[in-house]
């Protein structure tokens, strides 16, 4: 019987409480699983105020309160509560906040004070520059009096840590009421909270609350105004003043604070083109092999609007089955229509062939869809859907031709090779896109990544006619960003460049791709003889210039590349990727030998990386742990924290690589962050009859690193580097590690949006 | 068999690729030579002479001249060059050369701006100026903290009634630089050197104002957070 989830809970939580209780039955799994249940909606007002020390408060003091999974937090605040404002100067604190897990949220905050673009190692530049990072984490467990207990740490990073301290709080909802209550440990001198804290906040409607703290240094009475921007987006504006005013200190603080829900924006999205009801979910469907549909009825499910028969996969063809096959696909009656459409709507390489089973097989290269492969294939089914008969019921069947309650095999690919297919049928397309998991007893759409295909059905993909190759270069328009922040000689420098990359298909899976770029803009710092010059962007020079090849090999993807890897190192390097049957396991390697002459000088790097990664919450948050020698020599390891919210992801690492005993370059570690995002529509400039297809970076990447465990945190640059192509397997082909079934199956309703036009 | 065909055609093309790329590298080491004179007004002679460049090291003793020349297999500068005798020990630092020749001369000067670029590098030591990557002076370091300098010990000889120095003088790495023996004159430079060493020092003033105009033109290494794409 079917069943519909409200658009609201299609969030993933149950299923990745599903996937977490799984996932060795432990505390971590327990405590994430009521974590993800309780979280708050983004129609909720998800808070009241940020403190700039960098957590939910209520105006400066932390509540029990996080950042709910998913959600991304922008802050500025006039004031540091800690320290005395600066005769001149600018003065406050921006403040960036990631809901990293259920009950995790983590703050990055650049206090500043005083000039902001002198150098602070002059005479005449006195004031505060300081990076740091605090993270909050909510107990799962509600106590008597709707209590949350939530514990923190702030300041933590860098070299210059003068705020930190720990805390301990808790935070009863006692209806309009919040009450909390704290302690806090001062581990730095200045740090504001040192003893016992407390606030009342007092929601009077929706958007307007009043807050009345204690900070252990003085009592703070303000309000804030929350203005929702959008179903997912809010702006937080919040206003207090302070007695007794403590010398210096401003007594009157004004904070702004915009607040996205990046993790819910496809469910609100579904929310808005659709008022259905619940749609069904299925635990695990894609780990379900394609069985023979079991006699649904339409009386066994009053509530579907439908009844189809589930979509069947069907035997794989023989020799004579394959003739016949290739002999359909000259003369399908609705091939040729259907070709034409998916090339419309930017796939190339199209072939549609109608099996003797009856099975409908549409292969198409997403060369215009390539950001994510869920939009891409969501587009080709809504595609095909279009051009299926209307009359989904009717059973009606001719030789060889598809029906509308025939089985489809829609198989996306990547220079000419399977990446993904899916299966499913007209009715049950519909049933889909309608919200519904299920369509009869089984799933409505069932994901095969490949090569993890099932033999029958990759036979099908085998024995199709090879496709009409169509050798279209590609363009991808990116920015390249050298950054430094929070440095003794600004609040944030750069270098930023263009940069253009070309792809240009030679046979299946064999490419050429290079990529330029062009210096378009600098700060001051980054000039020349400044002291950031040598990291400047400085000539239009080449990037990258490399071929490769990449092929399935049983249940490992393995690609060759040789060329330069960027503008002066040349040699070739050989990747290979293994994933679990069900995507959330995902073993990778990399062996590498690059040369750089420079005069009659040479430097030989070898990497030598494995990795190892697990989708803990599907299409949300993955850990991976990488290994060997990096590029410039440096050995070691680095483990990294994958954060998905919707299309953006931040990745959380620790890295710790060096030469030992080589005092060049000793061991050291590193801890950062790296967004991660495509740039431009999410087609390509094909779309609007353009030719050759041009587009924004599938995924643009910018990183803010600094150096930990040591008395300085100096800008050093060139360790736990690892050669990157920027097309092939380790991208595109797993787009950009998203095609684990079970990550696919968690983002689906990413297809769902692509087939609804969104 | 066509597909076979086409199978062995792309490997053959792919491992055509990577034979043209493999074919590119192979040479033989190249060697850095580091030259110079070591003097006090006076050529130091039988001085120790220890190179440590960013890659590579090596050793010398002075001649009677005071000129040494240490040749450093696949060296890599900017390389820091220690004289010892004795009680004295004199550094000097080469330009971010890594083949052909560099020239470093170790004088009172030398010594002086290697000093400075230590603090106004924030180092720990003058070894740190080779060996931590995040503090190695750029040749535009050391261009200016050469012609700061030059601009303090001109005031120095002004004031002591000797000729100056051209304010393109290398402190570091002048090439031709002559330094007095028992039996032969220095040049200009040697001049100034026996005009403001005494017992084998410069005056704590003059150090003072050398240390004070190379950390005025030579950046500190800042600190934060730094990335890329």
């Amino acid at each position: 019987m079917p069943q519909r989830l409200s658009p609201q809970t299609a969030n993933h939580l149950p299923s990745a409480s599903a996937h977490a209780l799984r996932w060795g039955g432990g505390v971590l799994s327990w405590a994430l699983a009521a974590q993800a249940v309780g979280q708050a909606l983004p129609s909720e007002p998800l808070l009241h105020n940020i403190s700039p020390l960098g957590f939910v408060s209520a105006i400066n003091t932390p509540v029990a309160g996080v950042l709910p999974m998913g959600s991304v937090a922008l802050g500025l605040v006039n004031t540091n509560p800690e320290i005395a404002k600066p005769r001149v100067g600018a003065f406050g604190s921006l403040t960036t906040g990631l809901g990293l897990l259920p009950g995790l949220e983590a703050f990055g905050r650049l206090s500043f004070a005083g000039d902001l673009q002198c150098n602070l190692y002059g005479a005449n530049c006195p004031g505060i520059r300081d990076l740091s990072v605090s993270a909050k984490y909510q107990l799962p467990w509600v106590l008597p009096l709707n209590t949350r207990v939530a514990a923190g740490m702030t300041d933590f990073g860098g070299a210059a840590t003068n705020y930190r301290s720990k805390y301990l709080v808790a935070t009863s909802d006692l209806g309009p009421v919040d009450v909390s209550l704290g302690f806090a440990q001062k581990d730095s001198a200045q740090a504001l909270m040192g003893g016992t804290f407390g606030s009342v906040v007092l929601r009077i409607s929706d958007p307007w609350a009043v807050q009345y703290e204690n900070d252990t240094q003085g009592h703070r009475l303000g309000t804030s105004y929350v203005h929702p921007l959008g179903p997912t987006t809010q702006l937080v504006v919040s206003l207090s003043h302070q007695k007794p005013v403590q010398s210096g200190r401003p007594s009157t603080q004004l904070g702004l604070q915009l607040v996205r829900h990046l993790g819910q924006q496809q469910a609100h999205a579904l929310q808005s083109t659709t008022n259905q009801g619940p749609a069904p979910r299925s635990s695990a469907p894609w780990a379900a092999a394609p069985t023979a549909p079991s006699a649904t009825s339409a009386s066994a499910a009053p509530n579907a609007p439908t009844a189809p028969t589930a979509p069947t996969a069907p035997s794989a063809p023989n020799a004579t089955n394959a003739t016949n096959a290739t002999n359909v696909h000259s003369a399908p009656t609705a091939a040729p229509s259907l070709a034409q459409q998916l090339q419309q709507t930017g796939f190339t390489q199209v072939q549609v062939t109608t099996h003797p089973s009856k099975l409908l097989h549409v292969q198409a290269e997403p060369t215009a869809w390539r950001q994510s492969r869920l939009q891409a294939m969501g587009v080709a089914l809504q595609t095909v859907l279009a051009q299926s008969p209307k009359n989904s019921q009717s059973p009606e069947t001719t030789n060889n031709t598809a029906t509308s309650t025939d089985p489809w095999l829609i198989t996306l690919t990547f220079q000419g090779q399977p990446v993904l297919s899916a299966l499913t049928s007209a009715p049950c397309a519909a049933q889909f896109k309608a919200g519904y998991d299920t369509c009869g007893a089984q799933t409505s759409v069932q994901f095969f990544s490949h090569p993890a295909i099932p033999e029958h059905l990759a036979q099908l993909v085998q024995v199709s006619p090879s496709a009409p190759t169509r050798r279209l270069p590609q363009f991808e328009l990116g920015l390249g960003l050298r950054n430094a922040v929070g440095t003794e000689y600004g609040l944030a420098d750069y270098s930023a460049a263009a940069e253009l990359t070309a792809e240009l298909p030679l046979a299946k899976g064999l490419a050429l791709q290079a990529a330029a770029s062009t210096p378009i803009s600098h700060s001051a710092d980054f000039g020349p003889n400044r002291v950031f010059s040598d990291r400047r962007h400085r000539h239009t020079q080449f990037e990258q210039a490399l071929i490769s090849y990449w092929r399935p090999m049983g249940a490992l993807g393995l690609q060759a590349t040789a060329g330069y890897i960027n503008h002066t190192d040349r040699g070739g390097q050989l990747d290979a990727i293994w994933h679990s049957p069900d995507g959330r396991w995902r073993a990778s390697g990399l062996l590498g030998h690059y040369t750089r002459t420079e005069g009659v000088y040479v430097t030989e790097f070898a990497p030598t990386l494995g990795s190892l990664r697990y989708s803990v919450i599907p299409a949300q948050w993955q850990v991976e742990v990488t290994a060997g020698q990096f590029y410039n020599q440096d050995r070691g390891w680095h483990i990294a924290s994958n954060h998905w919210m919707g299309d953006t992801r931040f990745k959380l690492y620790y890295r710790r690589t060096g030469v030992q005993d080589d005092p060049r370059q000793p061991v050291r570690a590193f801890a950062g962050i790296e967004a991660s995002f495509p740039l431009g529509p999410k087609a390509s400039m094909a779309q609007v009859g353009i030719t050759p297809f041009l587009r924004g970076a599938d995924r643009w990447s910018a990183n803010l690193e600094t150096k930990v465990g040591e008395r300085d945190n100096l800008l050093t640059a060139g360790y736990g580097q690892v050669p990157k192509v920027r097309h092939g397997l380790t991208t595109d082909v797993t787009d950009h590690d998203r095609s684990g079934l079970a990550d696919l199956w968690a983002d689906r309703d990413r297809m769902r949006l692509a087939m609804r036009g969104r | 068999m066509k597909a076979i065909f086409k199978k062995v055609g792309q490997a053959a093309l792919v491992l055509g690729v990577a034979t043209l790329v493999a074919c590119g590298g192979g040479s033989n080491a190249p060697v850095l030579t580091i030259s110079g004179v070591a003097a006090t007004g006076l050529a130091i002679e039988g001085g120790s002479v220890a190179v440590q460049c960013v890659s590579g090291t090596g050793t010398a003793t002075t001649l009677a001249n005071g000129t040494y020349s240490v040749s450093v297999t696949n060296g890599q500068g900017p390389c820091l060059v220690t004289v010892t005798k004795g009680a004295l020990v004199l550094r000097s630092i080469t330009s971010k050369v890594t083949s052909g020749t560099a020239i470093a001369n170790v004088t009172q000067f030398s010594d002086a701006i290697v000093t400075a670029l230590v603090t106004a590098k924030g180092a720990a030591s003058p070894a740190a100026l080779v060996t931590n990557a995040a503090l190695v002076p750029s040749d535009a370091n050391l261009t200016a903290a050469s012609t700061a300098v030059i601009v303090k010990i001109n005031e120095a000889l002004v004031a002591l009634n000797q000729p100056t120095l051209p304010l393109n003088t290398n402190l570091l790495g002048q090439s031709g630089f002559v330094a007095a023996t028992g039996t032969t004159a220095g040049d200009a430079l040697d001049k100034a050197l026996d005009a403001l060493v005494t017992n084998d020092r410069l005056a704590p003033t003059l150090t003072n104002s050398i240390n004070s105009s190379v950390v005025a033109v030579v950046p500190k290494p800042p600190t934060g957070a730094t990335g890329a794409n």
